[in-house]
């Protein structure tokens, strides 16, 4: 690592440790401090409920400028999550504001997943499920989640 | 007003998003405008000189105004010395024309314009000083009326000198600003460009003002997002329209005690330290073991390449290697100016000591006083570090302590530092996104018609509101897919389209640095007590009358007063009163303001501080437009080799076209047969 950590880093860092969100909880690698290991559960009342998903996240060199680098790492049968784990969320392109936080863009991965968005896919055939026949797609994701996030 | 970010409720893409509305609320105080009109007159006569300007530092009088209609280009690089120069300051003026100096011809052209000249202003009392400065060459600078007033009084008053500074400088230089932006420039202006933006970030030690420095401290050091024009940042935070760029604190706990804090802030550089390593300038030739003189010219450059490399490849090695030198070079030209800061710092230090050692009587105090005036320092004192840290916040976005007033969004009226506004900046050029809906948005929120930006760029688009040229840009982009755009920032906290951010600037007692008192000799609120407690001379209190009185004529004359540090005769405590009273009743009109729109006068926004957006999205899309052009002419040529298969399947189709019409033929004949 060329640069030392910016404060705001470190400083999120410790926040997140100190003041941990209900729900998420995000380590940073020993190794690797830009580099997180993060665990959200499953909404409530949503068909991810009850599961725990892991998900990486990268603070790139001109964070907070630029956005964070998430990934699912747990498989998820979501709309607006891919088969590699991609997101599709413009908090994490666009819309990506340097007021934003780690604590915030996982709170607002955490509301996709209560609120699938099958109207902006990422995964087409999901989303074409999820328009075609909701509850077979909500039973598809309630069995990935018991299947992969439990 | 949605001022929270209000994008947490937003679940999924983005549909929930609490968009501020900005009112034009044009309800300022008057008092706001007399002031920025004053500064703008400043700021007139920085731009109306062309290439000199004047910090007027100590001084109430800028005197520059019986010269501001001397814009003639062959004598801007003039700057008459004060008869008075004291010859300490001379050797550090020396001293800096030493280290700005690259090459003989630059020395010359240092000592006139770039290099820093410091001059004995004179010391009045305890404080009044005035800078005077005369541009305008051989015809020869007469000194008005107050200046020749204060220079008889640096005479008068025998207890030292105050350096007070003139900056000749390039910062405003202004020629630039009316180059053809669309020329096609030569390897070596580009690189000259380069350098001169580097060197206009670097934090020098006498860059002051209110505490703050004029360049940033490195929050964030990416070069592409410091790639704002420091030139016009540097003006508005002279002109007290943006917050200075403060050194920030890591963490402030609010129960340390003075001598804490001022542990913490007296251990602050000028510049994040850099890391002297950096991985892509690693194995590169031509840098290393090289002295400074060396690292200058990029003539010798040529001699490093790897010869065994084609032309393409050396081209690029050459434009790297002059990358990572001039890196090197930013390097030490900030350790320059923190080294200086550090002994200035050093020689405060030992004063403090030598005056807490002996015992104290008036005599020795006076002694101590003088020796600390004449550390001429630029380094802000105990009084203002501690006026300025205890009352500073948090940044939401760097997460760093300094010192306020901060910025405040236009918008939502949301806290922002210096540093991380001109972080923010439009992205580049690039296709428009699928969905449209979100420009309509902007359109329609977006309620200024601001011919602000007069970017003379586009001869034809000058005239054009930001508004047209936003709806117009919408327009090409229904038209023909593709065309490259460019959005407007936003608000980082509410997403408002065309971010801008207002300063408030600090009531007056708390300035300093240029246009104001040195931060050495920051006295704070209590100026005037503090004043009279002060033994003054016969002589002094004399001239400090007479110069109230100047003071009070020029300002009559309406002309720049920009400090009430003044004398503590009545006339001039009347003007500190009235500038004081102005100015509270400024902060609390300021206070109760709403949103402003983005075209109002003390907003200053993402795109002013950027101003050459519009040429780099025309160049870009000029380029594509090369591209496609370059990919159709392409697409054409492989239509035409195949051109001999074309006219076989031609011929062919003609053979089956006349069979058929024969057969055709032949029933139409059987049939009438």
């Amino acid at each position: 690592m060329s640069n030392p950590l910016p404060k705001r880093i470190i400083k999120e860092t410790a926040r997140l440790v100190s003041d941990p969100v209900p729900g998420i909880t995000a380590v940073p690698n020993e190794e690797n401090l830009r580099h997180f290991q993060v665990e959200i559960q499953g909404p409530s009342e949503s068909p991810y409920a009850g599961g725990l998903f892991k998900l990486e996240l990268y603070l790139p060199e001109d964070y907070p400028m630029e956005p964070p680098k998430v990934r699912f790492l747990t498989k998820i049968y979501h709309p607006n999550i891919d088969r590699l784990g991609r997101i599709c969320l413009d908090v994490l392109k666009n819309n990506w504001s340097p007021a934003l936080q780690i604590r915030t863009i996982l709170l607002s991965i955490q509301a996709l997943l209560a609120s699938p968005n099958p109207h902006d896919p990422l995964a087409n055939d999901v989303a074409k499920e999820w328009l075609d026949n909701e509850s077979a797609a909500l039973q598809k994701a309630k069995e990935c989640t018991e299947k992969y996030a439990k | 007003m949605g001022n929270v970010p209000g994008r947490l409720e937003e679940g999924s893409n983005g549909s929930v998003r609490s968009r501020t509305r900005s009112n034009s609320n044009l309800s300022i105080s008057s008092s706001n405008d007399t002031l920025n009109s004053r500064s703008r007159r400043n700021s007139n006569q920085y731009s109306a000189a062309n290439t000199t300007n004047t910090y007027s530092n100590n001084g109430i009088i800028n005197s520059n105004n019986n010269n501001k209609n001397n814009t003639n280009k062959n004598n801007t690089n003039n700057n008459t010395n004060n008869p008075g120069t004291s010859s300490h300051s001379k050797s550090l003026g020396s001293r800096r024309h030493s280290h700005t100096a690259a090459s003989p011809i630059a020395t010359t052209y240092n000592a006139s314009s770039v290099g820093r000249q410091r001059r004995a202003g004179s010391l009045v009392g305890s404080l009044l000083a005035s800078t005077q400065h005369a541009f305008g060459g051989g015809a020869g600078s007469s000194p008005t009326t107050p200046s020749s007033m204060t220079m008889t009084m640096s005479s008068a008053s025998s207890n030292g000198a105050t350096p007070t500074r003139s900056r000749a400088s390039s910062i405003f230089s202004s020629s630039a600003f009316f180059d053809n932006p669309y020329r096609k420039r030569s390897t070596r202006e580009r690189q000259k460009c380069k350098e001169e933006h580097y060197k206009g970030l670097v934090v020098r030690y006498d860059e002051v003002v209110d505490g703050g420095y004029l360049a940033p401290y490195g929050v964030h050091d990416d070069e592409h997002k410091l790639d704002y024009n420091e030139n016009v940042v540097k003006k508005l935070i002279i002109e007290r329209k943006l917050q200075p760029f403060y050194l920030p604190l890591d963490d402030y706990e609010p129960e340390w005690n003075d001598t804490e804090l001022l542990k913490w802030v007296r251990s602050l550089t000028l510049h994040q330290p850099y890391s002297a390593y950096v991985e892509k300038y690693e194995d590169l030739p031509g840098i290393e073991g090289l002295s400074v003189k060396e690292l200058e010219n990029s003539e010798n450059i040529e001699k490093y390449l790897d010869s065994s490399l084609s032309k393409t490849e050396r081209k690029i090695q050459r434009s790297q290697i002059f990358t990572a030198r001039l890196y090197k070079r930013k390097i030490l030209w900030q350790q320059y100016e923190t080294d200086f800061f550090l002994n200035e710092k050093l020689k405060i230090d030992s004063a403090k000591k030598s005056k807490f050692g002996e015992p104290v009587d008036g005599k020795t105090q006076s002694q101590a006083q003088s020796l600390s005036f004449r550390c001429e320092s630029w380094v802000p004192n105990d009084k203002l570090m501690l006026d300025l840290y205890r009352n500073g916040t948090e940044c939401p976005i760097c997460f760093l302590y300094y010192p306020g007033p901060f910025n405040i969004s236009r918008c939502c009226e949301q806290p922002i530092c210096t540093e991380c506004f001109v972080q923010i900046k439009r992205k580049d050029p690039h296709i428009p996104a699928h969905e449209n809906n979100e420009n309509n948005e902007i359109d329609e929120i977006d309620e200024d018609d601001d011919n602000k930006n007069n970017n003379d760029v586009n001869e034809n688009a000058s005239t054009n509101t930001s508004k047209r040229r936003d709806s117009s840009a919408q327009e090409e982009e229904t038209d023909q897919n593709g065309t490259l755009i460019s959005e407007p920032t936003s608000c980082p906290y509410c997403a408002t389209p065309n971010f801008g951010v207002v300063y408030t600037p600090p009531p007056f007692y708390r300035r300093c640095g240029i246009n104001s008192v040195l931060p050495g000799e920051y006295k704070g609120q209590n100026i005037v007590s503090a004043k009279s407690a002060t033994p003054t001379s016969a002589a002094a209190s004399a001239t400090a009358s007479a110069t109230a009185s100047a003071a009070s004529t020029l300002a009559t004359e309406n002309s720049a007063i920009d400090s009430p540090c003044v004398s503590s005769t009545g006339v001039s405590d009347v003007i500190l009163e009235e500038a004081e009273d102005g100015n509270s009743a400024f902060v609390s009109q300021i206070a109760r303001r709403g949103s402003l729109p983005a075209h109002h006068e003390s907003v200053v926004t993402s795109d002013a501080i950027r101003p050459d957006w519009e040429v780099k999205l025309n160049k870009a899309r000029e380029r594509q437009k090369k591209k496609y052009l370059k990919a159709t002419t392409i697409h054409l040529n492989n239509r035409l080799v195949s051109a001999t298969e074309l006219a076989r399947l031609e011929d062919e189709m003609l053979d089956k076209a006349i069979k058929m019409s024969l057969s055709s033929n032949g029933n139409g004949t059987a049939a009438n047969h």
